[in-house]
């Protein structure tokens, strides 16, 4: 009996110390424990867009990796969430992507964290540096990834 | 209940019944729930697995690629059970093995086995899912009665 009530209490203490974690979400200064890559912006398509964004992002702390890919139009940005931090993974999607449309008015903004997302921004990131993407393409491309982005089932 | 029976028992069997609850093998609970730990945490790192690679070579994100791992690690356990493999690990694990989708399976495909015999509709038809019924249907309704409640605490409650 004294083992059980032990054993309650030590997952009581797990529990609520896993849901008291502090969600402040504030931007800091520095940014050097991110992974970004920056497009140089000479394409045929310019990517200051989305290297500003990258650049945004990368000042919070809970994220390790930024990703974002953009057209004209739009912008699909993908972050990788600090792994203690995705008990408020939603949270802090629905905070970055406000924090998106505020700074970018002019683009349709998504933002995702799915890991798929993340390694299909990153390759499309790639092939833009080499210069593989007709801006045709690219527009395609980020379109497919939006509509993967909003797939539910 | 049981101390209702206990007072119209003889003597003897009170005493009788003392004696051997000293003597009795206690359950290795702690042991038990170790056991299940462990092997449920392996399966779930076999799914994980499965989903990752899912994830990494097809079109799936990490919303929609639970069904073809749901599907897989389901046909995985249909080969188990069938060759007699899985009746081995749920006695080791116990709940470790029946609580995650694998334990769903084996009571499907375990129960069409057994009633083979008894033809394909009769048999199989109406048996395969005697186990697996229950966890459907209580599996629905307190899904039910947990949207409810979150339903009444979102409209009226202001969450």
């Amino acid at each position: 009996m004294k083992k059980v009530k032990l054993l309650t209490i030590v997952l009581l203490t797990i529990t609520l110390f896993a849901c008291n974690s502090n969600n402040a979400l504030e931007p800091t200064n520095k940014n050097n424990h991110v992974e970004l890559t920056k497009i140089s912006t000479n394409q045929a398509i310019d990517q200051h867009a989305s290297n500003e964004a990258k650049e945004l992002l990368s000042k919070y702390k809970e994220i390790i990796k930024v990703n974002a890919v953009n057209t004209e139009k739009e912008l699909i940005a993908t972050v990788e969430v600090r792994h203690q931090a995705r008990l408020q993974l939603s949270e802090i999607r629905k905070k970055l992507k406000n924090k998106l449309v505020k700074n970018f008015p002019d683009y349709k903004i998504e933002l995702s964290t799915d890991k798929k997302l993340v390694l299909e921004v990153e390759k499309a990131e790639k092939q833009i540096e080499e210069n593989s993407y007709t801006s045709k393409e690219l527009k395609k491309k980020v379109k497919e990834l939006i509509e993967l982005s909003r797939e539910q089932t | 209940m049981a101390d209702k029976k206990k007072k119209k028992l003889t003597p003897e069997a009170q005493q009788y019944q003392s004696y051997q609850e000293k003597r009795e093998v206690k359950r290795p609970i702690f042991k038990n729930c170790i056991k299940a730990f462990f092997v449920g945490g392996t399966i779930c790192l076999i799914g994980q697995a499965i989903s990752t690679f899912y994830i990494y070579y097809f079109d799936f994100t990490e919303q929609t690629a639970g069904n073809p791992t749901v599907a897989t690690l389901i046909f995985i356990t249909m080969f188990l059970t069938g060759f007699g493999v899985y009746d081995r690990i749920g006695q080791f694990a116990g709940a470790g093995s029946a609580v995650p989708v694998t334990g769903f399976g084996n009571a499907v495909v375990a129960s069409a086995i057994e009633h083979r015999t008894e033809g394909f509709v009769l048999g199989v038809g109406s048996n395969m899912l005697k186990l697996a019924g229950p966890v459907i249907v209580y599996g629905v309704f307190s899904a039910f009665v947990v949207a409810l409640i979150k339903t009444i605490l979102i409209k009226w409650g202001g969450l």
